[in-house]
C-alpha cells in the first residue's frame, strides 16, 4: 500500500484563520499553557483537521481572504496521518464523489482549497460554542459536541447543538 | 568473588592490627559477627565499604576519627583496611589506607606461589569496578536499618541496579554505540541521496530523534527529582514516627500515601489515554454518517465500473499519437472522437489512481470500525477512571484526615517534619505528572519516528538499492536488531526467574498464598493473591519481600537460584553479601527464613548481629550454613563497671564488655 505521503502531487499548505487561535489552544491544553492532564488533541493540526470534519458536519463553508493567517504544511498533515483527511473532506463535500482530485495538481489544490474553508466553517463553530458558555476541559467540550450530533444524527433532527457545563 | 579475610588496622574504634578469617567455603558460606551497640559492627561493614570504593558512607561520611584516637596520639597517621579477595581461581590482595592528607589505594594479584604481583592503580580500579561496581556495592554492603528505603514499585535507580548486576549494562552500552554508528550512516546516506523527499524526510527523522533525546534526558531528569523528593517525605515520615503523639497516625497517613501515588499514577494515565483515544478518533466519530455514506457511493461507483475506470492512460495515448483507433477509426484533432479520448483520458486508470483509491477506501474501512467500536472503548475507558478517581478521594480523605490530627499536635518539632513531608509530596505529585506529560510526548515522538523511519526506508530502498552506505547501515541495523532481540529475550528470562524465586520464596515463607510478578517496564515488584489480583501488603510482609528480592537478585547472578538457571550474555556481578543488622526492621516470624533464603542464595554471607538476635531459633535454621563466629568486644577506658553485656550460645557464654586502658574493639573467635 502506498504512503500517504504519495497520494500528493504537490506539496501545499494548509491555512486557518489567526482568530480561532483561543479556541484552538483550548482544544490543545485546555485553560492552561502547558501541556497537563487535561490536554486533548496533540497540535494545531489535529484540531483544524477536526475542525474541517465538523464543517462538513454543519455544512458551513467559510472564505478565508482578507483573515489574518496561521499555515500549516501538508507535511505535518502527513507526519501525523491526517493527510488522507484534506481528500475526504473534498470527497464527502460533494454529492457524487470527484476522484480526480488524485488526478492532477489542478484537483488536488481544489481539494486543500475546500479543506481550507470547511476547516474555517469549523472553527467558527467550535469558536461560537467555546465562547457561549463556561466550559471546563476540552474533554467535556468534545464529547459534548460528538454526543449531540449522534442524538441528532439518530433522530433526524436539527443540527445544534447545547453546550452547558454548569 | 569472595572475601577470605579482612585486616584492620587503627581504623576508627580497632586499635592495632586485627585480622578475621571469613568463611568462603560454598557450604558453609556465613560467617557472623556478634556485638553489643557501639561494639564496631558497623565500623566493620564501613571498612569493607570503604575498601572497595574508597568512601564512607551514612553517618561515617565525616572523616574525623579515621584514625583510631590513641594510635593518632602515639604517632600513627594511617588507618588500613585489607581484603583478600578470591575470585574464581584468581586471588587478589587489596590494601586501602587512610592518611589525614591523602588516602591510596593497592592492590596484588597472589600466584600459585603465594607471590604478590603489584598492579597499577588503573589496573587495581578497574578490577574492582568488575567485582563490586561503586554503583552497586550498597546492594552487596548494606544496613538493615535502611531496607525501608529500597523502592519496589517502580524506582528508575533500582532497575538500573539490577540490570548492571546482571550485566545488562556492558550489553545496553554496546546497543548504544551501535546505535551511534546506525545513525551516523543514515545520516550520511541521507546526506549522499540527491532526494528531496528522502531529505525531508532525513531532516525530520532528525528532529524527531532529537526530540525523542530531550524527552527522555527530561524524563530521567524528573526521575532524579523524584527519588530526592520521595527520600524527603520518607525522612520526613520515618521523623515522624519516632514522635509516640504522631506514630500511630503517621503509619496509617503514610500507607495511604503509597496507595494514593499508585492510583494516582493509574488515575492520571487512564485521562491521558482516553484524551489520546478521543484526540484520535473523534474525527471519524463525528464523521460517522458521513464515511458510510461516502463509502456507499464509492462502492455504486465501483459498481458503474466509474472507479477507476478499466481503460489504462498509455492505450489512449497511443491511439492519440497514432492518431488511429485499434479498431481502424482515424483520429483527428479537435474531431468529436478526439474529445471523446480526451474526457476518457480525465477517468483512465494508471496504478497510481488505483493505488491511491484503495488506500482512500481502505483507511474508510479502518475509519469506519473506529466510529462503531468509539462509544464502547471511551464507556470503558471513562469507566476505569471513575473508579481510580473513586479510590483516590477515599485516600485522599483519610490522608487529609490524619493530616489534620497530626497537626492538631502542639508540638513544633512534628509539625515542621509535617510542614516538609507535605511539601516533598506536593513535589512528588507534580513531579510524577510531569514524568507521565513527558512520557506521552516520547511515546508520540517514538510513534512519529518509528512512521517516518519506515517511510524513509521504504524510499531508500526504492532510490539506493545498491548504496554502500545503505548496505553497511542495513548490517549494523541488523546487529543493533540482533542484540536488542537478545537483550529483550534475556531480560524476559531474567525477569520470569527472579519472578519465580521470589515467589517461591513467598509461597514457601509466607501463611497466604502470595505471590510476585515483575513489570518489564520499570522492575517494579508487585504482590498478587491467587487469582492475581494485586494487594496491598503490611510493612513486615514488605520487608520479606525486599528481602525475598534482594536474594532472589543475588542468587541469580551467581547462578544458585532453585527456580532456573541463565545462560548469561554477560558476566553478572557476583559479591558477597555483608549485612549489617539484617533483621532490625524483620518481625521475628519472618527471621528465620530470610536468613535461611539468603544463606540458600547468596555465595558468601557475612552478617553482624546485635547480641540478642542470633537467638538458639536462628541458630538451629542456619546452623549447618554457619562457618565462622566472632564476637566484637568492646572495651572502655577506665574502671570496671556493673553492666555486662553477654552473649549465650548453646551454654557457651562470651561477654562482650570490658575496661581497660583504651576505648576500642577486640575481635574474638566464638567456638562452640
Amino acid at each position: 500500500m502506498i504512503s500517504e505521503r504519495e497520494l500528493f502531487i504537490d506539496n501545499h499548505v494548509i491555512r486557518w484563520p489567526e482568530k480561532y487561535r483561543p479556541v484552538v489552544d483550548f482544544l490543545i491544553n485546555g485553560l492552561e499553557e502547558k501541556s497537563n492532564d487535561n490536554s486533548l488533541f496533540e497540535r494545531n493540526v489535529h484540531v483544524v483537521c477536526f475542525a474541517a470534519g465538523l464543517g462538513i458536519k454543519v455544512a458551513r463553508r467559510e472564505s478565508i481572504s482578507g483573515e489574518k493567517l496561521l499555515e500549516i504544511e501538508t507535511d505535518t498533515f502527513i507526519n501525523n496521518n491526517l493527510g488522507i483527511w484534506i481528500f475526504l473532506i473534498s470527497l464527502m463535500s460533494n454529492e457524487v464523489p470527484d476522484i480526480n482530485i488524485f488526478r492532477t495538481s489542478e484537483g488536488e489544490s481544489e481539494a486543500v482549497k475546500l479543506f481550507q474553508e470547511y476547516a474555517a466553517g469549523g472553527l467558527a463553530y467550535l469558536n461560537e460554542k467555546f465562547n457561549e458558555d463556561s466550559v471546563q476541559t476540552p474533554f467535556m467540550f468534545v464529547r459534548k459536541i460528538l454526543d449531540g450530533f449522534e442524538n441528532q444524527d439518530n433522530s433526524g433532527g436539527v443540527a445544534e447543538v447545547e453546550i452547558d457545563f454548569l | 568473588m569472595k572475601i577470605s579475610n579482612i585486616i584492620i588496622e587503627n581504623f576508627r574504634s580497632y586499635y592495632g592490627r586485627h585480622e578475621i578469617e571469613l568463611s568462603a567455603d560454598d557450604a558453609k558460606p556465613i560467617t557472623i559477627l556478634i556485638g553489643s551497640n557501639g561494639a564496631g559492627k558497623t565500623t566493620l561493614l564501613n571498612a569493607v565499604y570503604w575498601a572497595f570504593t574508597g568512601k564512607f558512607k551514612g553517618k561515617f561520611a565525616q572523616t574525623s576519627g579515621v584514625i583510631h584516637k590513641d594510635a593518632h596520639m602515639e604517632g600513627k597517621r594511617e588507618a588500613t583496611v585489607e581484603l583478600f579477595i578470591e575470585n574464581g581461581s584468581e586471588k587478589y590482595h587489596l590494601t586501602r589506607i587512610y592518611r589525614t592528607s591523602d588516602s591510596s589505594l593497592h592492590m596484588a594479584r597472589i600466584n600459585d606461589h603465594g607471590e604478590y604481583q603489584p598492579m597499577s592503580e588503573l589496573a587495581a580500579k578497574r578490577l574492582i569496578e568488575q567485582l563490586m561496581p561503586e554503583r552497586l556495592a550498597n546492594w552487596f554492603i548494606f544496613e538493615g536499618e535502611k531496607i525501608d528505603h529500597m523502592e519496589l514499585k517502580g524506582d528508575e535507580k533500582l532497575k538500573r541496579e539490577i540490570q548492571e548486576t546482571f550485566g545488562f549494562g556492558t550489553i545496553t552500552a554496546l546497543i548504544g554505540h551501535i546505535e551511534v554508528i546506525r545513525k551516523n550512516l543514515a545520516h550520511q546516506e541521507r546526506k549522499a541521496i540527491a532526494n528531496n523527499d528522502v531529505t525531508e524526510l532525513g531532516i525530520q527523522i532528525d528532529a524527531t530523534e532529537e526530540q525523542i533525546k530531550i524527552n527522555k534526558a527530561t524524563i530521567n531528569n524528573l526521575k532524579a527529582q523524584l527519588t530526592q523528593f520521595r527520600a524527603e517525605s520518607a525522612a520526613a515520615s520515618e521523623a515522624l514516627l519516632r514522635f509516640a503523639p504522631s506514630q500511630k497516625l503517621q503509619k496509617e497517613v503514610t500507607l495511604f500515601k503509597q496507595s494514593l501515588e499508585t492510583t494516582e499514577s493509574k488515575f492520571r494515565a487512564a485521562i491521558r489515554e482516553r484524551g489520546k483515544y478521543v484526540a484520535q478518533n473523534s474525527l471519524p466519530k463525528l464523521l460517522e454518517q458521513e464515511l458510510s455514506q461516502l463509502i456507499n457511493k464509492l462502492t455504486v461507483k465501483e459498481d458503474e465500473q466509474q472507479l477507476p475506470a478499466p481503460f489504462g492512460t498509455r492505450l489512449i495515448e497511443e491511439i492519440k499519437q497514432m492518431k488511429q483507433c485499434i479498431c481502424g477509426t482515424a483520429i483527428h484533432p479537435d474531431s468529436p472522437e478526439m474529445h471523446r479520448l480526451d474526457e476518457m483520458m480525465r477517468k483512465a486508470s494508471t496504478p497510481k489512481i488505483g493505488a491511491k483509491i484503495f488506500v482512500v477506501r481502505a483507511r474508510l474501512g479502518g475509519y469506519d470500525s473506529t466510529a462503531k467500536a468509539f462509544n464502547k472503548e471511551l464507556e470503558s475507558r471513562s469507566g476505569d477512571i471513575g473508579r481510580y478517581d473513586q479510590e483516590r478521594n477515599h485516600y485522599k480523605e483519610f490522608i487529609k484526615a490524619g493530616n489534620k490530627e497530626i497537626a492538631d499536635i502542639n508540638e513544633d518539632e512534628i509539625k515542621e517534619w509535617k510542614r516538609k513531608e507535605q511539601t516533598a509530596d506536593k513535589n512528588i505529585e507534580i513531579t510524577n505528572r510531569d514524568i507521565g506529560h513527558t512520557e506521552n510526548k516520547l511515546g508520540t515522538a517514538n510513534e512519529q519516528l518509528s512512521k517516518l523511519l519506515s517511510e524513509y526506508n521504504t524510499k531508500v530502498n526504492q532510490a539506493t538499492k545498491k548504496s554502500t552506505l545503505t548496505k553497511d547501515r542495513k548490517k549494523v541495523e541488523l546487529v543493533e536488531e540482533f542484540l536488542r532481540i537478545r537483550f529483550y529475550e534475556q531480560e524476559k528470562e531474567v525477569l520470569k526467574i527472579l519472578e519465580g524465586e521470589i515467589s517461591n520464596v513467598m509461597l514457601q515463607r509466607m501463611t497466604k498464598h502470595y505471590s510476585a510478578t515483575i513489570s518489564a517496564t520499570d522492575y517494579s515488584v508487585k504482590v498478587v493473591d491467587i487469582d492475581s489480583r494485586s494487594m496491598e501488603i503490611s510493612e513486615g510482609e514488605e520487608i520479606f519481600v525486599k528481602f525475598a528480592t534482594i536474594g532472589a537478585i543475588v542468587g541469580m547472578a551467581g547462578n544458585r537460584t532453585t527456580v532456573g538457571r541463565v545462560n548469561w550474555l554477560t558476566e553478572p556481578v557476583i559479591a558477597p553479601l555483608v549485612l549489617d543488622a539484617p533483621f532490625s526492621k524483620v518481625d521475628d516470624k519472618y527471621r528465620a527464613d530470610i536468613a535461611k533464603n539468603l544463606a540458600d542464595l547468596s555465595g558468601q554471607l557475612i552478617m553482624t548481629f546485635d547480641q540478642s538476635k542470633l537467638d538458639e531459633g536462628l541458630y538451629s535454621v542456619l546452623e549447618k550454613r554457619i562457618g565462622k563466629i566472632y564476637t566484637l568486644i568492646s572495651r572502655a577506658k577506665g574502671n570496671v563497671k556493673d553492666s555486662e553485656k553477654v552473649f549465650e550460645l548453646r551454654g557457651k557464654r562470651v561477654v562482650l564488655n570490658e575496661y581497660g586502658e583504651r576505648d576500642e574493639t577486640r575481635i574474638k573467635e566464638f567456638i562452640l
